[in-house]
């Protein structure tokens, strides 16, 4: 490639709302609400007139960006629409740095939101994956990702204890959030005796149905200091495909997309699985987090369940993963998660994710522990795997320095 | 042909009802289902021979869902199934009652364990059914 | 022109449901028979015909592109106006002109369309013809007709050539008379009397057509080994034995009915399955089917085949077994959404 992506671009402001079931706030409440956060996030201020082109990302809202406009007052600007199921978030940020790498516009705003809750069901079924295939019919998310569970448990000796041990750590630092969903504590026991849905995955084991809102605004590394002295580079992205049928897939105990897409980000931002300093994962089942650790390289092929059992993923182990309390506590709105992780990152890489980031609209993104903030985080990673099972993963790469 | 009255259906009968599956003629993958262009799922490649999928096979991972859509009874077993011949198909258990967890009548299902595959009622476009295929324990 | 079968195979459900439990559930017994099959909530009559005709094609040891047509006998069609021999035919891989047939209406439609393909095979019109029946009756909840309402398929492959069984004769009797029916929107089906039926229907449709098939071959009852008919339950043979001229040995082997009850149009057809697995070259059987007031006669004879083609799928389909509840019976056979509509 004549064009690399590392360090031209530069996320300089993060703003993201309540997760939860907001039944009070619409789809257009959220979004502005999002996008007022992040422009009161960047630190010497901002003309939204600055703001030269619009991504927006979302599964099951409005079709174009006609919205985004009418909403957030962006008239005239270029607003594009994205969506790859669960990777949207992610894919709509990796498409904005593409544009203001390329030099095209400076300052771009990237924006996910997803109202779940609006009518029931939220996206457990398959119904957007296409004619309803004789041998697919009826299969749900439970089940789709469920299947990798089943084959890497009777590969490896993992076992359903240590899917619920990551669904306890998500609680855990979810409760210590207070813009997760679901901020309280639960224990093994309490998952593994929870009713099953899709065995192996049960209750307890899936991500919830649930409404939230994102914005990041980002510009070319040159002109980072007329906004902020702290900016977070963009190091690295990947994206990755494996097919919709699940018989032409090869491997059941990995989610190639996922190791595909890593591959992609550690080659362009010339980083390896040991310099990331800590993860967002998609997990919208425990046991795709699970197996990320794997694919991600944090861990060697079929010792999941040993980095599990040491709590290495936990801060102070090798690489904390999903501090935020992941999808699995902190919520998972399908099109604003990927630029939800992203506002994580933004904060951890800043120091800020154990007080009250301006970017959370008067919060405090932590519980006056302060205890969720990674000491001298350096290099972060976010990652989204989605559609119907894991199709498609999206991974971006974001570090507080330049390299 | 007793399927909803559209075309996804409609092409799809062939291959479904009677497992027929495109071999490439470069890497022997089996594709399926089968589509009047093909190209080969492993290699990109364009010529393929017909093959009649075999019916046996073994479960190669499943998951049990103990909840399903109105019209079906549940709990049942969805599982990822490699035929002897060396095609990998999906499809629901049948004429088993998958439990894992101390129920006494169950049916364990277990990776490795040899299914077959026959064909049931797959849904019903009220209220005319179709057909499909799906996999039981193989019978003594 | 020898025309016989060349292959046969039958297909039952996974479970049964034994008879003391619908007695209990409605206080009533019914001691004429023990249990029938419940057929899994996915199955009906065409995927229950596609398991028998997979298991005769197998038998028959012939390519499935050398069948010229196929016949379907049922009462239990899913369409009233959609062929379900034409489902079946989607099922296999014949050629596009190999005929579809449905023969509905009667239990006695298994039999009328093995007349039809025996004719069609001796004149030459085709060479192999297969003959598919299969039925799912369900009985209105707490009606007589429950107790023996089951489902099962059967099937065979008739030709000229690698016979395993020829067809010696046939003889038809038939008169109106009206024993089981249902209308044309009801759901389930009714019946009269059960000894008006036995007798006036049964007895007299069978003995009659048996004995005019005996005249017409040149047998006497003791020259067949094996006698199966429509068996709706035990009565129903021990009760044609002197009639015909039977005893009991010879009806032992064919009834099946006390295993998996009254399977409609297939039953004739398990039941010569099952007196076939066990027939000997030169062991003749007599066929005689009975619904709506006609019966169907034939006189089959074992050849030196049978043996090189020994199978025994009766039993096989008779062991797999599971009892079911009463609860889980109405469940699967969605009883509450027929009676609700």
């Amino acid at each position: 490639m004549s064009v690399n992506l590392r360090n031209k671009v530069a996320v300089i402001g993060g703003g993201l709302i309540r997760f939860g079931e907001l039944y009070d706030k619409s789809f257009g409440d959220m979004m502005s609400e999002a996008y007022l956060n992040c422009l009161d996030s960047i630190d010497k201020g901002i003309d939204p007139k600055e703001i030269n082109a619009a991504w927006y990302g979302t599964v099951r809202g409005p079709a174009t960006g006609s919205i985004a406009g009418t909403l957030l007052g962006l008239g005239g600007i270029p607003i594009t629409r994205i969506e790859n199921a669960c990777a949207t978030g992610s894919d709509t940020f990796r498409n904005a740095c593409f544009a203001v790498a390329a030099g095209l516009y400076d300052v771009a705003l990237v924006v996910g939101c997803e109202k779940m809750l609006d009518r029931p069901g939220g996206l457990i079924g398959l119904d957007r994956s296409g004619p309803r295939y004789f041998d697919m019919f009826a299969l749900t998310m439970p089940s789709a990702f469920g299947v990798y569970g089943t084959r890497h448990m009777h590969v490896f000796g993992t076992e359903r204890k240590h899917f619920a041990m990551i669904a306890v750590k998500n609680h855990y630092y979810g409760k210590m959030n207070p813009l997760s969903h679901f901020r309280r504590e639960i224990t093994v026991e309490q998952v593994l005796d929870a009713p099953i849905i899709s065995w192996p995955m049960g209750l307890y084991d899936c991500c919830p149905v649930t409404d939230g809102a994102a914005a990041v605004i980002i510009c070319r590394e040159e002109l980072t200091t007329k906004y902020t002295d702290s900016p977070v580079y963009v190091l690295g992205s990947g994206l990755a495909v494996q097919p919709t049928r699940l018989g032409l897939r090869n491997d059941f105990t990995s989610m190639m997309p996922a190791v595909w897409a890593a591959q992609q980000a550690y080659k362009m931002g010339k980083v390896g699985p040991d310099d990331i300093d800590f993860a967002e994962v998609h997990d919208c089942f425990t046991c795709t987090e699970l197996i990320q650790y794997e694919d991600l390289g944090f861990c060697k092929k079929g010792e999941a369940k040993t980095f599990v059992e040491n709590q290495e993923m936990y801060i102070g182990g090798k690489h904390p993963v999903n501090v935020s309390g992941g999808l699995k506590s902190h919520g998972h709105p399908i099109g604003t998660t990927g630029v939800a992780q992203i506002v994580e990152l933004f904060w951890q890489l800043r120091n800020e994710a154990g007080g009250s980031p301006k970017g959370a609209g008067g919060l405090a993104v932590s519980d006056p522990s302060g205890k969720r903030q990674i000491p001298n985080a350096e290099i972060g990673l976010q990652q989204n795997i989605g559609g119907a099972g894991p199709q498609v993963s999206c991974i971006n790469i974001l570090s507080n320095k330049k390299r | 042909m007793a399927t909803p009255p559209n075309p996804p259906f409609w092409r799809l009968v062939p291959g479904m009802h009677r497992l027929i599956g495109l071999k490439c003629k470069r890497c022997d993958k089996v594709n399926f289902p089968p589509r009047k262009r093909m190209i080969c799922a492993d290699c990109g490649g364009t010529e393929f021979d017909k093959v009649r999928i075999g019916k046996r096979g073994r479960v190669l991972t499943y998951v049990i869902a103990m909840r399903m859509p109105p019209g079906m009874v549940g709990p049942a077993a969805f599982a990822i199934i490699d035929t002897d011949d060396g095609a990998r198909i999906s499809a629901w258990s049948t004429d088993c009652i998958p439990e894992k967890y101390g129920v006494e009548e169950g049916t364990p299902i277990k990776c490795d364990m040899p299914v077959e595959l026959v064909i049931r009622v797959i849904g019903k476009h009220e209220p005319t059914p179709y057909y499909g295929f799906k996999f039981r324990p193989i019978m003594l | 022109m020898v025309v016989g079968i060349v292959g046969y195979g039958v297909y039952l459900p996974w479970c049964r449901i034994r008879l003391s439990d619908l007695a209990k559930a409605w206080g009533r017994s019914f001691p004429t028979s023990v249990e029938k099959t419940v057929p899994f909530w996915d199955e009906d009559s065409i995927s229950m015909a596609t398991e028998a005709l997979q298991n005769t094609i197998k038998h028959a040891g012939i390519g499935e592109d050398e069948i010229d047509a196929i016949y379907f006998g049922t009462t239990t069609n899913p369409y009233l106006e959609i062929q379900g021999s034409s489902i079946l035919k989607t099922m296999i891989e014949v050629k596009p002109e190999t005929l579809t047939m449905d023969f509905t209406n009667s239990a006695r439609s298994s039999t009328l369309a093995i007349i039809a393909c025996m004719n069609a095979v001796k004149s030459e019109s085709i060479n192999y013809g297969l003959v598919v029946a299969s039925d799912m009756l369900i009985g209105k909840p707490g009606s007589n007709v429950e107790y023996l309402a089951s489902s099962g398929a059967g099937a065979l492959i008739i030709g000229r050539e690698n016979l395993i069984a020829e067809f010696e004769g046939t003889t038809s009797y038939s008169t109106e008379f009206t024993g089981r029916w249902r209308g044309e929107s009801e759901r389930f089906t009714m019946m009269t009397m059960e000894r008006f039926i036995r007798g006036h229907g049964f007895i007299k449709h069978v003995a009659t057509a048996g004995k005019s098939l005996m005249e017409k071959v040149g047998k006497v009852s003791g020259d067949f080994k094996y006698a199966v008919f429509s068996t709706p339950d035990l009565t129903y043979p021990r009760r044609i034995l002197r009639p015909l001229g039977l005893i009991p040995d010879q009806i032992k082997v064919g009834i099946v009915a006390n295993s998996i009850g009254y399977t409609g149009s297939s039953s004739v057809i398990i039941n010569l399955a099952a007196a076939l697995d066990k027939a000997k070259p030169g062991e003749r059987v007599l066929m005689i089917s009975y619904a709506n007031g006609g019966s169907d006669a034939f006189s089959i004879f074992p050849t030196e085949n049978i043996e090189v083609k020994r199978q025994n799928i009766v039993d096989k389909y008779l062991k797999r077994k599971r009892y079911v509840d009463y609860n889980t019976y109405l469940r699967w056979n969605r009883i509450f959404e027929k009676i609700s509509k």
